[in-house]
């Protein structure tokens, strides 16, 4: 993943969808960040040393306590991400989320 | 190739019914089939060599064979059928007529069962990925012998019986029944297994609620993204999703907690 957005940052062909050739991605693109989202499990030492060191941010998903954080760096439009992602779980939108807590790690 | 594999899987229900020409109608049936209705290969896949197109062969004999199981439950249904008529006076007879109705019907599936086959060979031969081998390399790579073996029981074993019995005239149900439920396992036992999905991998659910999750956030978003250039797609074949937002772009993989994982406080 990180490999790719190397790639993909200095070189961004059109980019389609392996399901449908209906949605589909071109233009240019300044900034590639590598996203490792990690649902109801935790991050090793190894794999948060690898974050860091190649600047992949994690986003990790607790389901069950309906809380989203964003580390390794944490990101604005990612946290946004994380409370549009438990709103999702409640049913509902982010704004209306009572318990929805994004914070940063 | 997928034709020819499908003749082989329907070859004792011509037996079954004594014609010869039955083959021929049902390659003919297949082929037509795979020419008109399927593209095959959609993405700059490596291309196959010539073993993993016996195994993909090999692999389609076995749905095939299944219309060997529904000649023999129409042939009931019309045998019982004609029998009860029999007490007219038609004159028909019932296990004549009981072979040539199954039969008939089981040549009418050839088209759905070819179109089966091949969507199924297709996603084997020719992964969505570009530059990636098909699923049978590293299976053919692994154990060539056994590749030789599976082809002669799975393909040259049932083609040679099926000649036999039409040459010699033998249509008892029972050698044909023996010879499909041989053909049948015979395919599966040669196949390579099935991909075990990887622990840890997340659910389309997952998968789709962060896609809507990134696009509720303003990006727009590409599930199981693709160039189509075989030095960049073997890159993308973990990666979930793609989003872009004005001149910025995220590539997501997603894990998921297996039931080993530790679980998040």
């Amino acid at each position: 993943m990180a490999t790719a957005a190397r790639v993909l940052e200095f070189d961004f062909p059109p980019i389609s969808s392996a399901e449908s050739s209906k949605s589909a991605l071109r233009g240019k693109i300044a900034h590639m960040d590598p996203v490792l989202v990690l649902v109801d499990v935790a991050a090793d030492p190894s794999l948060k040393s690898f974050a860091k060191n190649e600047r992949v941010t994690i986003l990790s998903i607790r389901t069950a306590q309906r809380e989203a954080s964003v580390a390794y760096p944490a990101s604005d439009d990612l946290r946004e991400v994380g409370r549009e992602y438990v709103a999702l779980l409640h049913g509902e939108s982010p704004a209306e989320a009572t318990r929805g807590a994004v914070v940063a790690g | 190739m997928t034709a020819g594999s499908v003749t082989i899987g329907i070859g004792p229900v011509a037996c079954a019914w004594r014609q010869p020409l039955a083959l021929l109608v049902a390659f003919a049936l297949a082929a037509v089939t795979a020419f008109t209705v399927v593209r095959l290969r959609t993405a700059s896949t490596a291309r196959p060599a010539a073993p993993e197109f016996v195994l993909a062969a090999i692999e389609a004999v076995a749905p095939a064979a299944i219309l060997c199981g529904a000649f023999f439950v129409v042939y009931g249904i019309v045998d019982l059928f004609v029998w009860a008529l029999s007490y007219t006076s038609l004159g028909w007879n019932s296990d004549h007529e009981a072979r040539r109705v199954a039969s008939l019907f089981a040549l009418a599936l050839v088209p759905t069962f070819t179109y089966i086959t091949l969507e199924s060979v297709r996603k084997k031969l020719y992964p969505p990925v570009a530059g990636v081998p098909s699923r049978y390399h590293a299976y053919v790579a692994r154990d060539p012998g056994r590749l030789a073996v599976g082809a002669a029981f799975a393909l040259l074993v049932p083609a040679g019986a099926i000649a036999y019995l039409l040459v010699a005239g033998v249509s008892s149900l029972w050698a044909v029944a023996g010879l499909a439920a041989y053909t049948a396992f015979a395919s599966v036992a040669a196949s390579p297994p099935g991909e075990r999905e990887e622990p840890g991998h997340a659910s389309g659910e997952v998968v789709g609620r962060l896609e809507r999750a990134f696009a509720a956030a303003g990006y727009a978003v590409v599930r199981q993204p693709r160039t189509g250039e075989p030095e960049i797609d073997p890159l993308l074949v973990d990666v979930d999703l793609l989003a872009q937002k004005e001149d910025r772009c995220v590539v997501v993989e997603i894990k998921r907690g297996g039931a080993d994982a530790p679980r998040l406080a």
